[in-house]
């Protein structure tokens, strides 16, 4: 009786998601049956083993395309692009944690369950099909980095940052929802696909009731990428936050956040383009403006980094804007390449800070004459920020060339301008950085000892080599990029 | 619907608020007044009372509520499954069975983590 469901459920296709799961479950499972405060390496290599298995589980199912769960989830190239990001940064971080939170005090084996179940959450995110589910994701992700970044219960930044984020995610989920709700009052559907049919023979007469739906759900997905004005909550949580978590805060949820909003506002809006197009023009000009501005004036590595991250949002906003393939083909590039050189960044600023007790830590002057002392590091560091800036040979010089020529073929030459104008000013702090390490003498008296582990240093030695990879060679991710964002368009 | 057909609804409104805001104004100005200290005094059913009643209690009742809640959904979710037990057969079962094993799993974790004990 029940054939055609189990048939039209095609549960072979979130095998991937399944198996996070499974991995989840043993990694609990290991928690509770080894005694309390050993655990964590057995939960880590677990989850290690487990995350190669689910990107290699993606990988291979890549052919296996199509809906699954009655439309409820899509499997298309573009889930795969997003399911071997996310795990990957996922398992990069997980793979230099364990000794990170052996020193931060933070070592129990929640913290790397919370990982993975953040990880559910944004895979659903990145195949969700209707709103619900997209809504499940955002939620499950959210309340496993609520608690991540208040991990640090003996830090008053860590709780003041949890806090701030539960607060204002909680109120964003009311946006959502409240969004959700507006547009199927007006279709009649959460579906994305049924609400694209009724949207499109709706056309210009679009009721105003869709407008307002889709512009909560804009806020909501705004909040979840840290776009201003939509942002206060990013850098106390990101300073907040133990630093793994900043870096991993920064770079997965913030691709899930872009995959789910590409997806919803691409294919279900997408007849409504003319619109949103105008007011992400306004997000992308301030978030690429305010978050350079800020980023200027901290003396915290770590705050500058969260404030740069806003601005790099404001970037995938550009590319975001021109609704077309190329702008989205732009942002996958920039989302990879982007993740590869801030956990690159925040692993050696990890590295360098000297107490991770101190509040004031991850000074910029803590880096004067790295290169005396740690040659290699102040390279890979070097390396992260010249492609932080956009400066070729490095991946993120690539990654902002397209971004700015998909603007400027689609005709926003202003805001290519204005993009440009704002790389050039982020130059300045990141260079900052460069001069310390490079062009300073070393202070012995009041630098600190260097923290690094083997994990780290492999994890540092990737980032850099994807980054001068990607920067040589840009034509394998692009066009893998490429082929998935035509699934969607 | 018309537009029109609410006018009766806004009409509603209009006396239920005028009522309540002639009401408040009204009483405020004609009733008499007569202050004393023990007026002004918290009303306790005419004893005496005592504390305040935003006093604190143990976070541990949230963690109650919480366990209570998870396992009072389980429940919701298993009485339709049996009662329609016969027609989802094997499915149902296996669908219910994997559903089990997740809460059961989160049930293994809290014990041992001494989430069901009070001290």
């Amino acid at each position: 009786m029940f054939d055609n469901l189990i048939a039209g459920m095609h549960v072979g296709r979130v095998l991937p998601e399944i198996l996070v799961v499974v991995v989840a479950f043993a990694a609990i499972l290991i928690d509770i049956i080894m005694p309390r405060g050993r655990s964590t390496r057995g939960v880590q290599v677990v989850s290690v083993l487990g995350l190669l298995m689910v990107i290699a589980a993606s990988f291979f199912q890549r052919g296996d395309t199509g809906q699954a769960f009655s439309g409820m989830v899509m499997i298309d190239n573009y889930t795969t692009f997003f399911r071997i990001l996310l795990s990957a940064i996922t398992l990069l971080i997980i793979g230099v944690s364990e000794r990170y939170i052996e020193i931060t005090r933070i070592r129990i084996a929640e913290y790397y369950l919370m990982l993975l179940f953040a990880l559910f959450g944004m895979l659903l995110m990145t195949m969700g099909q209707d709103l619900l589910i997209i809504f499940l994701g955002i939620e499950t992700m959210s309340v496993s980095l609520y608690a991540l970044v208040g991990m640090t219960r003996h830090k008053h930044a860590s709780n003041e940052g949890a806090l701030k984020y539960f607060l204002l995610g909680a109120f964003t989920t009311g946006f959502f929802l409240y969004g959700i709700a507006l547009v199927f009052g007006v279709t009649g559907s959460t579906n994305i696909v049924d609400i694209t049919v009724f949207l499109k023979s709706a056309g210009s007469e679009t009721p105003i009731i869709a407008w307002a739906g889709a512009g909560l759900i804009m806020i909501a997905f705004a909040f979840k990428a840290a776009l201003v004005p939509f942002h206060w909550w990013s850098p106390d949580a990101y300073e907040g936050a133990p630093t793994t978590i900043t870096a991993f805060m920064s770079t997965a949820p913030k691709a899930a956040a872009f995959a789910a909003f590409l997806r919803v506002f691409y294919v279900a809006f997408g007849s409504m383009s003319d619109g949103w197009t105008m007011v992400l023009w306004w997000i992308a000009v301030v978030s690429m403006t305010f978050g350079n501005l800020l980023a200027l004036r901290q003396d915290s590595v770590k705050r500058m980094l969260a404030f740069s991250s806003i601005t790099h949002a404001g970037y995938l906003v550009v590319a975001f804007l021109t609704f077309g393939q190329q702008g989205a083909s732009a942002i996958l590039f920039y989302l990879v390449v982007y993740g590869i050189m801030n956990i690159g960044a925040f692993l050696v600023a990890i590295a360098v800070n000297r107490n991770e007790d101190d509040d004031k830590g991850y000074h910029f002057d803590d880096y004067k004459g790295l290169v005396y002392r740690r040659p290699g590091m102040a390279i890979a560091m070097l390396v992260f920020m010249l492609s932080l800036a956009g400066i070729p040979p490095t991946a993120g010089f690539f990654g902002k060339y397209y971004i700015f020529s998909s603007a400027v073929s689609a005709g926003f030459v202003g805001l290519a301008v204005i993009g440009v104008l704002n790389s050039a000013v982020s130059v300045y702090y990141y260079l900052r950085l460069i001069v310390n390490m490079f062009l300073t003498e070393r202070d012995e008296e009041t630098e600190g000892r260097i923290f690094w582990t083997g994990e780290m240093a492999q994890v540092v030695l990737i980032c850099v080599i994807l980054v001068l990879l990607i920067g040589l060679f840009p034509d394998t991710l692009l066009n893998a990029a490429r082929a998935s964002v035509a699934a969607l368009l | 619907m018309m537009p029109q057909d609410f006018v009766p609804v806004l009409l509603t409104f209009a006396v239920v608020g005028g009522f309540a805001g002639i009401a408040l104004v009204a009483t405020h100005f004609l009733g008499p007044k007569a202050y004393s200290p023990i007026k002004q005094d918290t009303y306790e059913c005419g004893v005496d009372y005592i504390g305040d009643s935003r006093s604190r209690f143990s976070v541990k009742f949230y963690l109650v509520a919480v366990l209570f809640v998870m396992f009072d959904l389980e429940v919701v979710f298993m009485y339709p499954w049996a009662v329609n037990f016969r027609t989802l057969g094997t499915f149902g079962l296996a669908t219910m069975g994997i559903f089990l094993v997740i809460l059961t799993v989160g049930l293994l974790y809290e014990w041992k983590k001494g989430a069901l004990e009070w001290d």
